[in-house]
């Protein structure tokens, strides 16, 4: 499978490909470099966790507008959290560093600071360089007033903030690294019920795999876009080449009766992730719902100039 | 990385064979940074002070040296009239097997210092005329301590076992205090900043009890207090030190208020708490 390439949409075209009597299209989904965070969140039981991860991750399915993509990565028992606490471990993922410890701190201030009973921690464990850290209570501490207390176990900093129903637990920032952002897969169906169906099943099989998110709401986008506009300034705008009432005007890559798109789009810590959870996702689309509505699955590229992360469909199934 | 292994002669040079001789040892040159990039020759050569004089360590202590995944010095023997042992330790690992003397991690700053045994006063405290005490690392000393342990201490962690002297955590800047058994008179004396967590609170409460008003006055009232934090901490003696916070309801009280000190006492409640000896009482307590 090739990381990087400079092939055009269709390079790796060989034999035809079925999953189940899906069509399989000899493309490649397109995506590019992030930056990237876990962070961790515990609280007294598993319900004010789900709130503040809840909260956290709203209003982050896309960097063209939220400024970032953040979305549950998994659910995690108290063995394996900092504190011996229920938590759920959050994946985040921003354009640049700075613009990513931006949203973050915000985030946690409003989101997690304010939930009770919550605690932060950062959900990577790589040593790396002080200007490749975000804050998380290196900023929040200040909302102690000068009652906060720092505390350093294991060589790492804490912070106790005093809030009213106790204390606010906060990490002092969590390392940086570098992630994937815009891989991605769509599937063409009969209907609409057909699509829904499929795209459930695909993220059914990804939600449960590690270093991987599907930012959008319930992991799936149907507002596909291409980059650009009629209008200056819009910076994407939808991708007719997949919308079905547009068959017929548009340059349209739907067949004649394929009438509702869904696209599943992934963000990961490596190559490997997302390739594993496309695969695990396509496979599930196509067990579930081939021979019942779902026609083909494809992916959104830009021709291969946006994103050096290139994910052939023919080699991840392969 | 090397392994340092100093045993003290029991029948040094030139003395009568008694164990007890009340030589004091300055051993503070032994010490990862001083040892480090050295020949055992040199080493040998290096100087300490027995009763004021200078001598050679050889003279005292039997040297091996061996390779190690850390660096790791380790000193052995009856070593209570040997003091200032792992003054200044910076990093990797410091063992004591045995009781040691006065002024055991002194002005330490990082890794750790384990002590197999009873520590003398000065735990912790600054080296020489310094103004602060031990500024990182963890020591844990699994028997008792004198007086003035975690004296001037401004980050870092103290585990003890045992019991402690007289003036725990006086003039305390900073860090983490954590004892096991009983305290003596004048906790938190000066204290400013940091935490002292008691895993048997019954002695700070009976000379609590016994202080005038103005001595109370170093304590604010006890509040009930979720000490949450501890959870992070992943070191075994420490999880057996603060057992009984787990089992009991802990309170919290800030101390030095005499000096505007914002240290923080955590404290499960004691047996005479529990019969009302001392106005703790649920009604006066923040939840």
């Amino acid at each position: 499978m090739s990381e990087h390439d400079n092939a055009g949409p269709n390079a790796d075209a060989t034999r035809p490909l079925e999953l189940n009597g899906v069509r399989i299209e000899a493309t490649f989904a397109e995506a590019f470099d992030m930056k990237a965070t876990r962070v961790i969140i515990t609280a007294l039981d598993e319900i004010w966790a789900e709130h503040a991860a809840m909260a956290m991750s709203g209003f982050g399915t896309s960097v063209i507008d939220c400024k970032l993509e953040i979305d549950i990565e998994r659910r995690l028992s108290a063995k394996e959290t900092p504190d011996g606490r229920p938590g759920i471990a959050l994946l985040a993922f921003g354009m640049s560093g700075g613009e990513l410890e931006k949203q973050i701190t915000r985030r946690a201030g409003q989101c997690v600071l304010t939930c009770p009973t919550t605690a932060l921690f950062a959900g990577i464990t790589d040593d790396v360089p002080r200007d490749k850290r975000i804050a998380l209570g290196k900023t929040l501490r200040f909302f102690g007033d000068g009652n906060q207390i720092s505390k350093v176990i294991d060589g790492k900093r804490f912070w106790r903030i005093p809030v009213m129903d106790g204390e606010f637990i906060c990490q002092h920032d969590a390392p940086r690294t570098s992630g994937i952002g815009g891989g991605n897969f769509l599937l063409v169906a009969r209907d609409i019920h057909a699509a829904s169906r499929a795209a459930r099943a695909a993220i059914g099989a990804i939600e449960s795999m590690p270093d991987v998110i599907t930012p959008f709401p319930g992991g799936v986008a149907r507002s596909g876009s291409k980059i650009g506009s009629k209008y200056k300034s819009l910076i994407a705008s939808t991708n007719d080449a997949f919308c079905p009432t547009l068959r017929g005007i548009t340059d349209s890559q739907l067949g004649e009766g394929d009438n509702a798109v869904l696209e599943v789009v992934l963000d990961g810590l490596s190559f490997n992730a997302i390739a594993d959870a496309m695969r695990a996702g396509i496979q599930a689309a196509c067990t579930s719902c081939g021979e019942h509505g779902l026609v083909a699955v494809t992916a959104g590229n830009y021709g291969g100039k946006l994103g050096r992360h290139h994910f052939h469909l023919h080699e991840i199934l392969s | 990385m090397t392994r340092w292994h100093l045993r003290y002669r029991a029948h040094a040079a030139g003395d009568a064979a008694d164990d007890a001789a009340p030589h004091a040892i300055d051993a503070s040159n032994i010490r990862r940074s001083s040892l480090a990039g050295k020949q055992a020759a040199q080493i040998n050569e290096l100087a300490i002070c027995v009763d004021g004089r200078r001598v050679r360590l050889a003279d005292w202590f039997e040297l091996t040296i061996a390779e190690s995944e850390t660096d790791q010095v380790v000193v052995e023997g009856p070593l209570q009239n040997v003091h200032g042992l792992a003054a200044m330790h910076d990093r990797g690992e410091f063992q004591i097997i045995g009781s040691v003397g006065d002024y055991a991690a002194c002005g330490m700053t990082g890794g750790t210092v384990c002590v197999q045994g009873d520590a003398g006063d000065f735990v912790a405290a600054p080296h020489g005329a310094r103004r602060s005490g031990m500024s990182g690392g963890m020591i844990k000393i699994h028997g008792s301590v004198g007086n003035y342990a975690g004296h001037r201490m401004r980050r870092g962690t103290l585990l003890i076992s045992g019991s402690t002297g007289t003036m725990l955590a006086a003039s305390m800047i900073a860090g983490t205090i954590c004892v096991g058994g009983e305290t003596g008179e004048g906790l938190a004396v000066g204290m400013r900043r940091g935490s002292l967590i008691l895993g048997n609170a019954s002695a700070m409460v009976r000379h609590a009890d016994q202080l005038d008003d103005d001595a109370t006055g170093r304590f604010s009232s006890p509040t009930r207090f979720d000490p949450a934090f501890l959870n992070l901490y992943s070191d075994r003696l420490f999880g057996e030190i603060t057992q009984t916070l787990e089992r009991l309801p802990v309170f919290r009280t800030r101390a030095d208020r005499t000096v505007g000190g914002l240290g923080e006492v955590i404290f499960a409640s004691t047996a005479e708490m529990a019969l009302g000896e001392m106005a703790l009482g649920e009604s006066s307590a923040t939840t």
